[in-house]
């Protein structure tokens, strides 16, 4: 194999199963296109098309119906681009469109996603299924073979990550993205496999903590609890925020053992705070992934344990789970997580897929409404924006008035300001967390705050450090 | 196996424009096309043209049923293609036609609308929404047996 010149393409290049070029065949016929002297508005242009989730065709209808949807697929792709065009499989549900002048790439990427998400129906079975797109045009996307694919490729995992079923064309942005996920996911790996021993007992990590925000009661202003919030302390980057490494943390499986290490950490801290001067209790709200309400059992056993083992009375603990987890088959994981007596909170609401109905097939206690509602009634720091103002209010009232018709609580997010404040108390929300009471702190820092809240009569009015 | 006797139905939305009467030939055109195919390879069924569009009843063998309607997908007057049923059946709803048509009959409309059949096929959202159109749609073609005025050829 290894002898055989690049440039002559044999039988070794083409894919027995669809009769399409493999990947070294395109990559040859693609160099030589791109060697040719030609005038630069010519543009010649790369496709990368991945059939999203095809792994669920295998597995439900077998591989030989897999690989005849496959054939399906060649056929449609070399009907659709034409005689021009150069079509390749690349890999297992991966494939390419070489077009030497790129004029007609936006119309026929369009025709691709249009024609391939067509159903197929094979071996009596109909199956529906969609793709993902990334384009690159040479020369400002790669002068050569190699790099054209590579930004294609790049092209394709930003349109997966934006959901699949679309198509993106290849921007620079976007490989210091994949650079940066590629590092921070080598470092997340590295921090986690060091201590790989401990991380099923360990209750301090090297590289992370858990920060806690407080929550309080509107009506009173007593404080009510803290939500427990996940940092990496990377040795380099500081201090990095779920939003960026919790996803890294679930593609490459290393987010069940953080999020269980978190959950001990969290009810661990949480036994030990002061009580508040009200004589109620603190509950502490951890975040569960959708991924980790898939494993279930598992959870459900690492819940336990860690709630043994900090001593912590299960109903001073609270899951919040996000609507789109809700959406997903977590129901028998939730109700047994309830059924321990743990409270359930649904976080980020308003923002995902719940509806109505879904909502009232669940036990939970209460409604997190997202940040954005109350964010867009008239920040502190943020300009506000017209139009939309209305609308937060709306919300925010209607949500109030879900959670007082279901008899659980409300608790508003991401509240800066007074007047923030002051419209979620008149919206009928019972409870608000955001900057105005205080920002998340170190674990070492609660009691103090703990403290400092107890003697606030009034969070409307006492100043945030 | 793959001769199997089976059913398929599906939705797609018409993608042909212009005056009525160059869409009203588009569609003589395809019946007249699958008519022709259909007596040969053994399929029967039944089309519906709603003006936005289109769903097709086909019957036959397994295997000739899953390349003609990977053919079908080619076709570029209609696009957004939904599945309703693929499934085996005991006997034919139309064995008696090659390809039986209704078209715009004002009273084929408001059933269909009533059993929410026409319009997009995002409509049809359960199956209980695609039994009611193809309720709809036989009950229309068996009438026409009968006499009603429906363009169809009969084999």
């Amino acid at each position: 194999m290894g002898m055989v010149e690049a440039a002559v393409i044999g039988s070794d290049d083409v894919d027995p199963l669809t009769g399409l070029y493999l990947r070294r065949g395109i990559q040859s016929i693609i160099a030589d296109s791109l060697a040719q002297p030609k005038d630069p508005s010519v543009r010649p242009t790369l496709l990368v098309l991945d059939l999203d989730r095809f792994k669920a065709v295998n597995d439900s209808a077998g591989h030989d119906t897999g690989d005849k949807v496959l054939k399906r697929v060649a056929d449609r792709i070399r009907r659709a681009a034409g005689p021009d065009a150069t079509v390749a499989r690349t890999s297992g549900d991966e494939f390419a469109v070489f077009l030497p002048s790129g004029d007609a790439v936006a119309a026929l990427a369009d025709k691709l996603l249009e024609l391939v998400g067509h159903p197929y129906v094979v071996n009596g079975h109909a199956i529906t299924i969609t793709a993902s797109i990334g384009i690159a045009q040479s020369p400002m996307d790669g002068a050569d073979a190699e790099a054209l694919l590579r930004s294609a490729t790049i092209a394709l995992h930003q349109a997966e990550i934006e959901g699949r079923n679309r198509l993106r064309k290849f921007e620079p942005s976007m490989q210091d993205r994949a650079r940066l996920r590629l590092a921070l996911e080598t470092d997340l790996r590295a921090a986690l496999a060091l201590q790989q021993v401990e991380l099923r007992e360990a209750l301090t990590l090297d590289q992370f903590v858990v920060h806690y925000q407080p929550m309080v009661d509107l009506a009173s202003g007593r404080l009510t609890g803290f939500e427990a919030l996940l940092r990496w302390q990377h040795p380099t980057r500081g201090l990095i925020n779920p939003d960026s490494f919790i996803p890294l943390a679930e593609s490459i499986g290393l987010i069940g053992a953080l999020g269980s290490w978190a959950l001990r950490r969290a009810c661990h801290d949480a036994a030990n705070w002061p009580l508040p001067a009200h004589g109620g209790t603190l509950k502490v709200s951890v975040n569960v992934s959708p991924l980790q309400l898939r494993e279930g059992p598992a959870l459900i056993a690492g819940i336990s344990e860690a709630l043994t083992g900090a001593g912590l009375p299960a109903e001073r603990l609270e899951i919040e789970i996000t609507e789109s987890a809700m959406a997903e088959n977590g129901a028998a994981t939730l109700a047994a997580i309830y059924a321990l007596g743990i409270r359930l909170a649904i976080d980020d609401f308003g923002t995902g897929y719940s509806s109505l109905s879904r909502l009232s097939q669940f036990s939970f206690d209460r409604i997190k409404i997202d940040r954005s509602f109350i964010q867009a009634i008239g920040a502190a720091v943020r300009p506000q924006r017209q139009g939309s103002v209305g609308g937060g209010a709306w919300m925010i009232r209607a949500i109030a008035a879900l959670g007082n018709g279901l008899g659980i609580a409300t608790v508003v997010e991401g509240v800066e300001t007074a007047a923030q404040a002051s419209l979620a108390r008149q919206a009928g929300v019972t409870e608000m967390q955001g900057y105005l009471v205080n920002a998340a702190v170190p674990a070492e820092a609660v009691p103090a705050l703990i403290a400092r809240l107890d003697q606030a009569n009034s969070f409307g009015m006492s100043a945030h450090e | 196996m793959s001769d199997e006797l089976y059913s398929l139905a599906y939705f797609s939305r018409n993608t042909m424009t212009g005056p009525p009467e160059a869409i009203e030939a588009g569609v003589g055109q395809i019946l007249h096309v699958s008519r022709d195919n259909n007596r040969l390879a053994g399929v029967t069924g039944a089309l519906l043209f709603s003006g936005g569009c289109f769903a097709q009843v086909l019957e036959g063998p397994q295997s000739v049923l899953e390349d003609l309607f990977e053919t079908i997908q080619y076709d570029p007057r209609h696009d957004n293609v939904t599945i309703l049923h693929f499934h085996a059946v005991a006997a034919r709803s139309f064995g008696g036609w090659s390809m039986a048509y209704a078209g715009q009959a004002d009273d084929l409309r408001e059933q269909a609308v009533a059993a929410k059949a026409l319009g997009s096929p995002d409509q049809i959202t359960t199956a209980a929404d695609g039994h009611g159109f193809l309720a709809v749609l036989t009950d229309y073609i068996r009438r026409s047996e009968q006499g009603s005025p429906v363009s169809a050829e009969h084999d």
